[in-house]
């Protein structure tokens, strides 16, 4: 795990500002949850804490290390989709494993990480198969590939 | 289709006239190759002798053999497979990358691009043969068959473009966005996850450029002037001659160009079939 500090984060799209410096500390090992109706930017920020969104102005650090210009993948850092975004051409252990085998860890080359697989009683469906219950648990235990870092989760409440 | 509920006798109506419609569009579609079948092998002697018949008193395979042992036509042949393989090729990669970038970026100029890729659908063929002409004649690509490529692949991009566009606009960006924050690069990620899940518009775009590059004959007519250059639709006017037209050999020769049409589409039928991404993202 590790900590992140947002300090004056400015997201804007051309003139509009969308978020307007956001100013935030989480701790290692924190649960932080964003509440705000929709449309307020609780998923623009955590976009740009993952890398998916530019950063307009201000700083992001996670562990100590500015991560504004750093790519997702460098960012060690894991996000659970609201849609799931499951690879549906993968069985859900790929889905699970793909992270681990990018990172080239040994669970990763067994191509399934038992510990993970053995909350999901069908690894080896094909994920556009699988029914609504393996999908809703492929994708969290997906993002546990990330080493020791903060995950962030859009999910409905 | 929901005719459940309905009479025995009702729903074979239904399926009836649903199939007897079919069948009639299948009728009219494959008629003219039943037709151009049938007289590739009606003897010579006997083709304008014997009236309208569904099927000659005789059959012969000599057409076929004169067509590919005593006729330019598998060289013809040759050329075509090279100009349309490999323009199919080109303009599906081309449009490929181009159409990802249509569908995920903004970036400056996107609307100027995509208005000149509009516009040049917009004219007739016909005329640009002469500037086409002009350009390509000091390059020294007229009578070439790189020459044809190009043009063919130039013409093909836009709309090939667009038909990969609206591919991708039909996978989401979550998946992509998942596989970048998995460790991948934007190219890996559009590689190894978004490619194969778009495998169909490739497949749809091969196929539309393969046949709009082999059946093209207005541009490899008036590019290339000699024998070793034409292709095969240039090759099939040979057969007609000034006071006659060998139709029995012309018909011979339209059956084999028919076979790489089939074969490839045999070969990406199956990544035509849609639907690969159903389930990615919870609905």
């Amino acid at each position: 795990m590790a900590s992140i500090e947002i300090s004056n984060a400015v997201k804007s799209y051309g003139a509009v500002d969308v978020l307007h410096g956001i100013d935030l500390d989480i701790q290692d090992g924190e649960f932080i949850v964003l509440v705000g109706p929709s449309g307020c930017g609780k998923s623009t920020l955590l976009r740009m804490i993952a890398g998916l969104e530019d950063i307009t102005s201000g700083a992001i650090s996670i562990g100590g290390t500015v991560v504004n210009e750093l790519q997702p993948k460098d960012r060690d850092i894991a996000m659970v989709f609201q849609s799931y975004a499951l690879y549906p051409h993968m069985s859900v252990a790929e889905n699970m494993s793909y992270a681990l085998t990018l990172r080239k860890t040994a669970a990763g080359k067994n191509h399934r990480c038992h510990h993970q697989c053995r909350r999901n009683p069908w690894p080896d469906l094909p994920s556009r198969t699988a029914a609504k219950g393996p999908f809703g648990r492929a994708a969290p235990t997906r993002c546990h590939g990330a080493r020791h870092c903060p995950q962030t989760t859009g999910l409905p409440v | 289709m929901n005719v459940s509920g309905n009479s025995p006798a009702r729903k074979l109506v239904y399926w009836g006239s649903h199939y007897l419609m079919i069948g009639a569009f299948v009728v009219f579609a494959l008629f003219p190759l039943y037709w151009l079948l049938k007289v590739s092998v009606t003897p010579n002697d006997i083709l304008y002798t014997e009236g309208v018949r569904m099927w000659p008193s005789r059959t012969t395979w000599e057409n076929y053999f004169f067509v590919l042992t005593q006729s330019n036509f598998p060289h013809y042949f040759l050329n075509s497979v090279i100009v349309a393989g490999t323009t199919a090729i080109v303009t599906t990669m081309v449009a490929a990358v181009t159409g990802y970038s249509f569908s995920r970026f903004a970036f400056r100029g996107k609307v100027i691009i995509v208005a000149l890729m509009l516009i040049t659908q917009m004219f007739p063929l016909v005329m640009l043969i002469a500037p086409i002409f002009k350009i390509l004649a000091p390059l020294g690509l007229t009578d070439s068959l790189t020459g044809l490529i190009i043009v063919y692949t130039a013409f093909n991009v836009p709309f090939a473009t667009f038909l990969m566009q609206s591919f991708f606009d039909g996978i989401p960006k979550d998946l992509e966005e998942a596989a970048m924050i998995d460790g991948n690069t934007r190219f890996q990620a559009f590689r190894r996850i978004i490619l194969p899940l778009t495998l169909p518009g490739v497949a749809a775009t091969l196929g539309f450029v393969f046949t709009a590059a082999w059946s093209e004959l207005l541009f490899a007519l008036m590019l290339v002037s000699s024998e070793s250059a034409s292709t095969f639709p240039v090759g099939l006017l040979s057969f007609v001659s000034k006071f006659s037209v060998d139709f029995g050999q012309m018909m011979a020769a339209g059956v084999l160009a028919l076979i790489p049409a089939c074969a490839f589409f045999l070969l990406i039928q199956r990544y035509l079939v849609q639907g690969l991404t159903a389930g990615a993202v919870k609905g």
